[in-house]
């Protein structure tokens, strides 16, 4: 994992806490990082390490907040969907169906 | 599992960027589509507050929608408070309203399935107002009276009496807002003989609530009533009377009313 790569994954995983209004504890954050496409085949040992740097850097009321000030998080967001990150809205909303 | 209530943080995201970025829009419509019957519930809470262009878009996206079943749930949540005066809902309430009306078969022998027939008309009626459509707004509010006086002749109830009051009273401001004032008038003092007949505790505060109102009218009517225009010559109170109506609570035709989502 690169360290660009790893910027943008940290990114990823930061618009995924926004998005959910931020991860309550460590074990939330894992599990929501890991859900990622980009984190599933890492050890969980890397995921914990980068959930504890977003707790470092980001955390707040929540474990981890969601990016502050909003506009900063919508337009972090808006990037990584953009980028192709329509697993956002399946980890955040639930999976498309046919209904509707 | 994702609750209704823990997605709401995401489409307030969702919808802000929208707000700023004109692809937002695609991406908010994209996060709906096939998820309507999960979040739509939730989908209401944003748009009334947050904004546009949820409403919007989830309006278009209901369009789409097969099952009747999301409409009528959506119905339930569209018309409670704090909801129900929300103009940032007007568009997913009327659309969710023409499915309702449209779905429920003609049983008009089956009080309760007319009751609640008549309320959509009604409540359409409300929401075709706050949007403009006036005339489809007397159509709709005329037709759940004359239902509603059928159902309330019939089952004699008390609920049935006051809920032909309410569609009465929203007719009388519908038929206000399209210019017919003598019309509205005589639908008024129809509203206010039937809220009298009612038993509903709201009868005997009739003439306590035309009195405290009357600092609260639009400026136009009490200028025509204090004024010596052609209203003066009418029976005194009479424009009081279909001004306070619009106040009345289940006024669900109050345009441009205190909107909670308004932010």
């Amino acid at each position: 994992m690169g360290t660009r790569s790893l910027v943008r994954d940290i990114g990823r995983g930061l618009a995924l806490a926004t998005l959910c209004h931020g991860f309550a504890d460590e074990r939330e954050a894992v599990d929501q990082l890991r859900r990622l496409h980009l984190f599933s085949d890492q050890p969980r040992a890397t995921v914990t390490s980068v959930a504890h740097l977003l707790h470092e850097s980001y955390g707040g009321e929540r474990w981890v907040d969601p990016l502050l000030p909003d506009l900063l998080g919508e337009r972090l967001v808006y990037g990584e969907i953009e980028r192709g990150g329509g697993e956002l809205l399946d980890l955040t909303l639930g999976p498309a169906n046919a209904d509707g | 599992m994702r609750t209704a209530s823990d997605v709401v943080p995401a489409l307030t995201v969702l919808t802000r960027v929208a707000q700023d970025e004109p692809e937002g829009r695609r991406h908010l419509a994209r996060a709906l589509r096939g998820r309507l019957e999960r979040v739509g519930e939730a989908a209401v809470q944003v748009a009334a507050e947050t904004g546009q262009p949820m409403g919007e878009v989830l309006a278009a996206a209901l369009k789409e929608h097969p099952e009747p079943g999301l409409f009528f749930r959506l119905a339930e949540v569209c018309g409670r408070e704090p909801y129900r005066h929300s103009t940032h809902l007007a568009s997913v309430a009327l659309a969710v309203l023409d499915r309702c009306v449209e779905s429920l078969p003609d049983r008009s022998d089956d009080h309760e399935t007319e009751r609640v027939f008549c309320r959509w008309l009604n409540d359409r009626g409300s929401r075709r107002l706050q949007v403009g459509q006036r005339d489809e707004a007397v159509s709709d509010l005329r037709e759940a009276a004359r239902r509603r006086s059928r159902l309330a002749a019939c089952t004699g109830s008390r609920e049935d009496r006051l809920g032909h009051a309410r569609s009465l009273s929203n007719l009388a401001q519908a038929t206000l807002d399209v210019g017919r004032r003598g019309r509205s008038l005589v639908i008024g003092r129809r509203a206010v003989a039937a809220i009298a007949g009612s038993g509903s505790a709201v009868a005997a505060d009739l003439p306590r609530l035309a009195a405290c109102r009357l600092g609260e009218l639009p400026g136009r009517v009490q200028g025509r009533r204090s004024g010596g225009g052609r209203g003066a010559s009418r029976p005194g109170g009479a424009d009081v009377k279909v001004g306070r109506l619009v106040a009345f609570p289940e006024g669900a035709s109050r345009p441009g009313g205190a909107d909670p989502g308004g932010r």
